[in-house]
């Protein structure tokens, strides 16, 4: 990390990170305390040490998993590097980007500002849920079929925040889809054909015409 | 719904059956993108999910200060780290040396010169480890001087002098590199002119901001050889020479692996540097190495330089333009690509429109500004921004339409430019026409409550891809079982390559496009056909993948001639069998007319034939350029392999109260045969709603002393998708223009009438925004961006 991200972001991972852990660490102390009202005790010492990882259980694509997880892991390293899906990708690490989206519970969040010991006991989807059997959802289908995506990086995010969209509102308006993408960034297409190809899986635009002989219009 | 116009590509089939085509099977068709399962499935290869096992991580400590001493560097508490296997500095003799063009170290010892500067380097087994070394690092610097002004900085006598000895090119310390052009008798058509515009223009530094940063893989092999993955766009001319350079090895001992589509480029990955670090570190820890820079870095290492330009032009009073005076600065902390920008910008002046006489000087100096690389259009975005402006200008005085005042000069086809360059595939005419029809369909301009207003814009672009930089050749293997094997190493980065690839192939044999398959890239068998920066590899791969087609069949029909008793002339082919013309029971297929091998019964099982064409002169023509004038000498030489056009029209909302810009309509289009409209529409959309957009309207760079404020993508705002016209308000339009390379000397054609168009499309982006706002507000904004300060201030309310 170097000096100069650290003066402007004002927090560098590690002093984010640990503050989270420094947080977890107060949280318990305050839930244990809650349930022993009735003998009262003087609160426990504060851990001389923050934990250095814990056991999660998760459920990620309907599978339940349990690992064990660093406490500075992000839910995106730990996807990409502990459960080998590198289908979601990383453009920035500090959720400016959107292209790390999963959805966590039933919203799509990004799962680089998601530590992997907070996810305990979620579910999570990603990318890799997505096909069933081989055989691409609608919405992917679209999306190759009218070439939503250049380069394709931002695509994992961006189909995973459209799916949690589509999964509360199967037929969201224009500008529904383009709120829920608001937070998404690509730099190859102009965003343009990936919120049309979101009209075309939803029924609400034609598809586009494909291999045609002769002259084309 | 937006229209999307393809116009009529049947108007040159006589032209394409000179390549034994036989009709728009895949010419022109919207094939399904090869990348595109792979893609929306997260499964597609980019060099990003290469993992090895053991694989360490590898980071840069970067400079603070944009110009400053090294007055110490102590790396002892970051070697004692646990995990931290390898820490570097200039003092280890890997890491001494110059890159790319000799005047950059690979990490700085002496003196640090942009504030992203490379200092020392990390080696460790996990990126907490690697980050705790970075930190752990001590650097101890003493502030110099500070300069970013390319145009200061080109002073004969400037506040800072940044390298010793200086460059002086010309009496001037800094600057490295001029480049005129003179045509005509300037000062008299000038003087003669009715009208004249003036206009200067900054353009700050803006980084290219992919998602993926550059990022490269690299192991130590048992023998002596190294392989490296490297997030690249092009293999052959710049990545694969400089990292076998840099780390000391023949480049037979870099294996070298492209990705199946590199994860976005627009010039930012043309140099390889990742690769050059990642290479380094895996040679010294003979361990697997990955370089990923990480956000910052990769809105702070590279970027366009910042572009100054002064501009006047004159017209008589009926709109005819006499002369156009240009000067232009950039610079940046290392020579990089500058120089090359100030040839191109040469030509983005001297195209499109017809002048009397140019006078231009473009000037390339050291600066501390923000480190550069080349950029989307390589100086056309740049260039046209200025002109198109002042055209605007211009039609205004004269009190001319605007397109009206362009169609008057547009060049023509066959005529000779200020560079004394045969013009060809002129296309900005119907382009431009196609574009003012979406803008009438708009309708009148909408009235918007007040404070907001509403304008309308237009302006014409062009980019000239310059030619060279490949060897231009391809392997086609035909296999027993009718599949054919694309062999090249040319980049898909998202524009389509690896599917255009296949209609080529499938076109040119006639032959199903599932029957073709691109093989992936890899130095140790692909031959260096074409590169991914210039919007050249269309045009380049293309050729040469025709080219082995054409080869091929002669073999083919030779040999299936002598079996068929016919001569070759008699054969077609289709679907991977050889037939007698207008006899299909005659047909046999391709595999019993492999060659065979002498002492063996029976055709070969398979057979690999190459194409291309291998001398400049083919290209370019024989000739040379004057450099003091940068006039063309010789009938047919020119500077350029083709040219191409665009146009572009935007409708935005302005609020005077507080500065905000809406871009609500758009229509842009561009004058090309396409391989796969899909992919041609995705670039129109993709450069000038996101790149275009984005530097005119938001992407601004904050600088202090060299210090770049834009660290994220928080403080260095793209376009979102809320940036962008609804969908029913973006029209496209591709103009059909045959892409003739070459003029009079009829040696080469473009392949199947095709030429490039990824860099152009950003061209007319800016200054057609520019010419919206000034319709909007009535005050005449030349420096991007539009963000709301700048526009609250020229409307004397900030
Ligand atoms: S990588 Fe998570 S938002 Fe950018
Ligand atoms: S397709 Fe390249 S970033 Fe979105």
């Amino acid at each position: 990390m170097s000096e100069e991200k650290k003066e402007v972001k004002g927090v560098s991972r590690r002093t984010f990170i640990s503050g989270t852990v420094a947080g977890l660490v107060v949280g318990a102390a305050a839930a244990y305390g809650a349930t022993q009202l009735a003998v009262p005790k003087p609160p426990p010492a504060p851990a001389k040490e923050p934990i250095k990882g814990k056991y999660i259980s998760l459920t990620v694509n309907g599978k339940p998993t349990t690992l064990w997880v660093d406490a500075r892991w992000t839910l995106a390293n730990t996807l990409r590097n502990q459960l080998g899906l590198r289908g979601t990708t990383k453009g920035c690490d500090y959720g400016e980007c959107g292209c790390c989206n999963v959805i966590v519970d039933g919203r799509a969040v990004p799962s680089c500002m998601v530590l992997a010991i907070d996810a305990d006991g979620k579910t999570v989807e990603t990318i890799e849920g997505l096909a069933k059997g081989g055989k691409l959802s609608p919405l992917q289908e679209a999306m190759v079929k009218h070439r939503a995506f250049q380069c394709g990086f931002c695509a994992p995010g961006f189909i995973m925040t459209a799916k949690a969209l589509l999964d509360k509102k199967p037929r969201p308006t224009e500008d529904e889809i383009r709120e829920a993408l608001s937070g998404n960034i690509c730099r190859c297409t102009g965003y343009h054909r990936i919120v049309e190809s979101i009209l075309i899986a939803t029924g609400q635009k034609p598809p586009l015409e494909r291999i045609s002989s002769g002259a084309i219009p | 719904m937006g229209k999307r116009f393809v116009g009529d590509l049947t108007q040159f089939a006589d032209k394409m059956a000179k390549y034994g085509y036989s009709g728009l099977r895949y010419m022109g068709q919207r094939v399904d993108d090869v990348n595109g399962p792979g893609i929306v499935t997260g499964t597609a290869d980019w060099t990003f999910n290469v993992n090895l096992p053991g694989m360490l991580v590898g980071k840069l400590k970067r400079s603070p200060y944009a110009h400053a001493k090294i007055v110490s560097i102590d790396t002892s508490k970051a070697e004692k780290i646990p995990g931290v296997v390898f820490v570097g500095t200039a003092k280890h003799p890997m890491f001494a040396g110059k890159l790319i063009f000799g005047d950059e170290p690979v990490l700085c010892d002496k003196e640090v010169w942009s504030n992203n500067d490379p200092v020392a380097i990390v080696a460790a087994e996990t990126l907490e480890a690697a980050d705790d070394a970075i930190d752990a690092i001590d650097v101890k610097y003493e502030e110099l001087p500070v300069e970013t002004d390319p145009e200061a900085a080109a002073s004969p006598s400037p506040s800072v002098v940044q390298k010793s000895p200086p460059p002086n090119k010309e009496g001037r310390p800094n600057c490295f590199y001029h480049i005129p052009l003179r045509y005509g008798d300037f000062d008299k058509e000038m003087a003669d002119s009715d009208v004249t515009v003036e206009l200067a223009s900054v353009q700050p530094p803006d980084p290219h901001g992919t998602p993926c940063t550059m990022n490269a893989v690299a192991v130590w092999n048992g023998d002596g050889s190294i392989s490296v993955w490297d997030d690249v766009q092009n293999i052959h001319p710049v990545p694969w020479p400089v990292i076998a350079g840099m780390v000391g090895l023949p480049q037979e001992k870099v294996h070298f692996h492209g990705p199946e589509v590199c994860a976005g480029g627009f010039g930012g990955k043309n140099a390889g540097l990742a690769g050059v670090y990642a290479a380094m570190l895996a040679i010294i820890t003979q361990r697997p190495v990955r370089v990923l820079y990480d956000r910052t870095e990769g809105l702070l290492h590279v970027s366009r330089p910042c572009w100054k330009w002064k501009v006047k032009i004159g017209a008589k009073k009926d709109g005819t333009l006499t002369a156009l005076e240009a000067t232009t600065y950039i610079g940046g902390p290392y020579g990089r690509f500058l120089g090359g920008l100030l040839e191109r910008a040469r030509n983005g002046l001297t195209g499109t429109y017809r002048w009397k006489a140019v006078k231009y000087d473009g000037y390339a100096s050291y600066t501390n500004a923000q480190n550069t690389l080349s950029y989307r259009g390589y100086s056309s975005p740049e260039t046209c921004y200025t002109v198109e402006m002042a055209m605007d200008e211009l039609a205004k005085k004269l009190g001319m339409d605007p397109l009206e005042l362009r169609l008057k000069n547009f060049l023509n086809e066959g005529e000779r430019n200020a560079m004394n360059e045969i013009f060809r595939s002129m296309g900005s005419p119907g382009v431009a026409k196609k574009i003012r029809e979406f803008m009438d369909a708009w309708g009148p301009k909408p009235s918007a409550p007040d404070p907001w207003v509403v304008g309308r814009g237009f302006a014409s672009g062009n980019k000239y891809t310059q030619g060279g930089m490949v060897t231009n050749t391809a392997h086609l293997k035909f296999k027993a079982n009718g599949v054919v094997e694309i062999i090249t190493d040319s980049m898909d980065i998202g524009t389509g390559l690896n599917t255009i690839w296949r209609q080529f192939v499938a076109e040119a044999l006639n032959i199903p496009i599932e029957n073709t398959v691109k093989i992936a890239v890899n130095t140790d068998y692909s031959p260096h056909t074409s590169n991914s920066f210039s919007s050249m590899a269309t045009f380049h791969g293309g050729y040469a993948l025709i080219n082995a087609a054409t080869n091929a069949k002669k073999i083919l029909f030779e040999n299936a001639a002598k079996i068929l008793n016919v001569k070759p002339e008699e054969l077609e082919t289709k679907d991977g069998k050889i037939m007698v013309k207008g006899k299909p029971e005659t047909a046999i297929p391709w595999s019993q007319a492999f060659p065979s091998i002498p002492g063996q019964p029976g055709p070969a099982s398979e057979m690999t034939v190459s194409g291309g064409i291998y001398s400049p002169d083919d290209y370019l023509g024989p000739g040379k350029m004057d450099p003091a004038t940068s006039q063309c000498l010789g009938p047919y030489f020119r500077s350029v392999l083709f040219h191409s056009h665009q146009a572009a029209a935007y409708e935005v909302m302005v609020n005077k109260e507080t500065g905000e810009l809406r871009v609500t309509k758009f229509a842009g289009g561009c004058d090309l045969i396409p391989v796969n409209p899909t992919n041609v529409e995705g670039q129109i959309e993709g450069g000038m709603l996101i790149m275009g957009l984005g530097t005119a309207i938001s992407e601004a760079r904050y600088e202090d002393k060299g210090m770049y404020l834009g660290k994220s993508y928080l403080e260095w705002k793209i376009p979102t998708v809320m940036d962008v016209p609804k969908t029913d308000y973006v029209d496209t339009a591709i103009v059909p223009v045959w892409g003739e390379a070459h003029g009079d000397n009829p040696r080469i054609d473009a392949p199947f009438g095709a030429k490039g168009t990824a860099e152009g499309v950003q061209a007319p982006s800016a200054p057609a925004i520019a010419n919206a706002v000034a319709d909007a507000i009535g005050v005449r904004l030349t420096n991007i961006p539009f963000t709301p300060d700048v526009i609250l201030k020229a409307l004397g309310k900030a």
